[in-house]
């Protein structure tokens, strides 16, 4: 992902398009006669998306001719968010928007442009329209969200991201276990980067007097595929959910049916993630494990009630296990840079005889440092999905508050890396 | 509201500076009592040569071939850095006798020009008002200054972590300051090169002022300075000199030594061109056997010969575990 100038035209001949084609809806009074107006914002989009970010990719497997093009930066989310607009527009959902300064000022929201979350119009766009006065509290809620995702980022996601790259780097030289923690590691540091990034834009629109929606909800609290799902990048499964998967299912379908649509919308969110096989594999490995909970989820339902009760926490224990380990090992496609090595780290997980303690002298003090950080978030987030930390935190004296602050500044100067390391999403 | 507002966020920014100033004195004070040259310089009982420079210096000259000397190197020192240790030196010892100080390819170059290596090692001594008004950059160096006493432990997460990826023994034995690094490596980081010298000037003037402040103060107690150009590769040496046209130090000092009629400039760039595998730990710095064998030769070269009766004999730094003096 980069920056040129010349990208500015790319946003702005997005925002115009949706804007016009969206105009010109409102004047039709049926869905057929809106359709071609639609039509032509879903083209100009996903034209552009794929020009830009998936043309080498189908060209060179079919050896074709290849762009000489870098990836706009944030075009997968502001062309997703556009194309909501459009059909929300299309369906008779919303009006549209009739000032275009507003509507530019919607796909290009500097705090959620980059990378998320990809936010409905009808719940930014009217927003825009209300008046913002200064207010203290909400400025310092929004500095204390950024000054967490923060903290997130650069204290914990980045130093654990040490450990994941010298196991990915090297994978050769690792057995199943070293291979098998960095891909949990891996999955918590992407989950911890986008988090943060997510937090840091909802913290700065919050300054501003805007909100923006929650993406993560405690993901690592999950107890099913389809938990998570709900808990992990929630603005994309949302969209995928709404503008993919609700339209081409009904609840008369097969169950079969049904599986294939899911099948297909992880297979989407793998190619919408990255122009490569090992997103696709990533997307549809996802796809096959929630097809197979979702068929067998009575059986697996009556045994956990034959062994445990409702309330057990090691049944708990046992389903976010299982959840999180499908999560993380599905993960090593996500970080592989070929399917080559993703395939051949994934085997030597299940190759229990390469089972060692190799992660070497020099990896296992960050090896510790990424088993305790991720146990301490955890236990923080196990105990906020019953209390609000914020509201206690909130409640503290002030001294306290501000010491905490002092201190968690002071972490992010003492942590942060010499070279930059950018947010994982901004790749999108 | 928004007095309010204000009086909150300067007492917040109060505060902070409060704990910041404490939390980065507590990490330079750790970070002094790891490196124990400042105490133990202080401490000898006899100094008659004082070995300045950089890590190419920490690394390559033994202090025990000498008779009663230190080395007084630091990783990444510049002559800036090295005149106000030697400024804080002087102020209590008086016996020493002769300088040697290294000088590598850039170490007078635009690349060194501002940088202060770990400055909260050496806080007390360095006078960032001084160097301000020498270099007229009043901005930068209030900026090194709070960065200094208020942020000493920005970055420490290299110390933390990053150390633990070394390809080679990371502890390093200590004796009279001098750091060797192990025999049986000869790494490749001739690609510093490229930040050190590309689009960058060989010759920055301001340390060439630094220079001559450093041997105004040597001249005023009485002590010779010998200048010794540390041995580099050849494929260093000709990365270098793809992004420098030509190298002028050898004119420079000469140009010294119409001032400074004792300074003396050793030049030992290529002496091991040829033979780098069994001499080099990396591109740019002699590895623990050559330190010994360079040492014995730079002894015999200086001015003044402080050769200790240990010079002829053999020893191993990494034999023996760390060494007080």
């Amino acid at each position: 992902m980069s920056w040129k100038l010349e990208y500015v035209f790319l946003i702005a001949a997005s925002t115009l398009l949706d804007y016009l084609c969206a105009l010109q809806m409102a004047k039709k009074q049926t869905k057929p006669e809106r359709k071609p107006y639609l039509i032509a914002s879903v083209i100009g989009n996903l034209g552009m998306l794929f020009a830009f970010k998936y043309f080498n990719f189908f060209s060179s497997c079919f050896s074709g001719p290849v762009l000489n093009v870098i990836l706009p930066v944030g075009i997968s989310f502001y062309t997703f968010q556009t194309l909501s607009y459009s059909i929300d527009v299309y369906r008779g959902k919303m009006k549209p928007e009739t000032h275009l300064g507003r509507f530019a000022l919607y796909v290009s929201f500097f705090p959620q442009l980059v990378a998320g979350p990809i936010e409905r119009a009808s719940r930014l766009l009217p927003q825009f329209k209300l008046e913002h006065d200064w207010n203290a509290v909400r400025a310092r809620d929004g500095l204390v969200l950024m000054l967490w995702g923060l903290f997130r980022k650069v204290v914990v996601a980045d130093n654990i991201a040490l450990f994941v790259n010298s196991v990915f780097e090297t994978d050769k030289e690792f057995g199943g276990l070293s291979i098998l923690l960095a891909a949990y590691i891996f999955t918590f540091q992407v989950y911890l980067d986008f988090a943060a990034y997510s937090e840091i834009a909802r913290g700065a629109a919050k300054v501003m007097g805007y909100d923006l929606m929650i993406n993560f909800k405690r993901p690592y609290h999950a107890t099913s595929l389809t938990d998570l799902w709900q808990r992990w990048h929630i603005s994309l499964m949302t969209w995928l959910r709404d503008y993919i998967y609700v339209p081409m299912t009904s609840s008369k379908d097969s169950k079969w049916k049904k599986s294939r649509n899911l099948l297909l919308v992880f297979f989407l969110s793998g190619l919408w993630h990255g122009a490569s096989w090992t997103f696709i594999v990533w997307g549809l490995l996802h796809g096959i494990f929630l097809v197979i909970e979702n068929l067998t989820k009575t059986i697996r339902a009556q045994i956990y009630d034959h062994f445990f009760t409702t309330s057990s926490r090691l049944r708990f224990f046992i389903k976010n296990t299982i959840t999180i380990t499908i999560l993380s090992v599905v993960g090593l496609f996500f970080r592989a840079s070929s399917l080559d090595q993703g395939f051949s780290m994934l085997l030597r997980v299940f190759d229990f005889t390469t089972y060692r303690f190799d992660f070497g002298v020099q990896n296992y003090k960050l090896l510790i440092f990424c088993i305790l950080v991720m146990a301490l978030i955890l236990i923080i987030e196990a105990v906020e999905e019953r209390l609000s930390w914020e509201a206690m935190f909130l409640q503290s004296s002030l001294v306290f508050r501000w010491t905490i602050y002092s201190l968690m500044i002071m972490a992010c100067f003492a942590f942060i890396a010499i070279k930059s390391q950018p947010f994982v999403y901004f790749q999108f | 509201m928004m007095k309010n507002t204000i009086t909150k966020s300067l007492s917040f920014l109060l505060l902070f500076l409060f704990l910041s100033f404490f939390v980065s004195a507590l990490y330079s004070n750790s970070q002094k009592q790891q490196d124990h040259s400042i105490a133990d310089v202080k401490k000898l009982p006899k100094l008659k040569t004082l070995i300045m420079g950089d890590s190419q210096c920490l690394r390559g000259i033994d202090p025990r071939v000498f008779d009663s000397a230190f080395n007084y190197a630091s990783t990444g020192e510049s002559i800036i850095v090295s005149y106000y240790k030697l400024k804080d030196l002087l102020e209590t010892r008086t016996d020493i006798d002769q300088i040697v100080l290294t000088s590598t390819l850039g170490y007078f170059g635009e690349s060194k020009s501002d940088y202060i290596s770990k400055p909260y090692l050496w806080k007390e001594m360095i006078d960032f008002q001084e160097i301000a008004q020498i270099k007229n950059k009043h901005r930068l160096y209030l900026y090194k200054f709070l960065k200094t006493y208020f942020f000493a432990y920005k970055g420490m997460r290299e110390e933390f972590f990053e150390r633990h990826f070394a390809d080679v023994p990371e502890e390093i034995p200590y004796y009279k300051g001098f750091r060797p690094k192990p025999t049986g490596y000869y790494l490749d980081v001739s690609q510093i090169a490229d930040k050190q010298f590309k689009d960058k000037k060989l010759f920055d003037e301001s340390l060439l002022i630094y220079l001559n402040m450093f041997l105004e103060l040597a001249q005023k107690h009485g002590i010779q300075v010998t200048m010794v150009r540390m041995p580099v590769s050849q494929r260093y040496h000709d990365k270098v000199m793809s992004y420098i046209t030509e190298d002028k130090l050898a004119e420079r000092c000469l140009e010294l030594k119409k001032k400074f009629a004792d300074f003396v400039f050793l030049d030992y760039l290529n002496i091991y061109w040829g033979q780098e595998e069994e001499v080099l730990f990396d591109d740019t710095h002699l590895n623990e056997e050559a330190a010994l064998s360079f040492s014995r030769l730079l002894v015999d070269s200086l001015p003044i010969n402080h050769k200790s009766g240990a010079a002829s004999a053999f020893f191993s730094f990494y034999a023996i575990k760390v060494e007080s003096i």
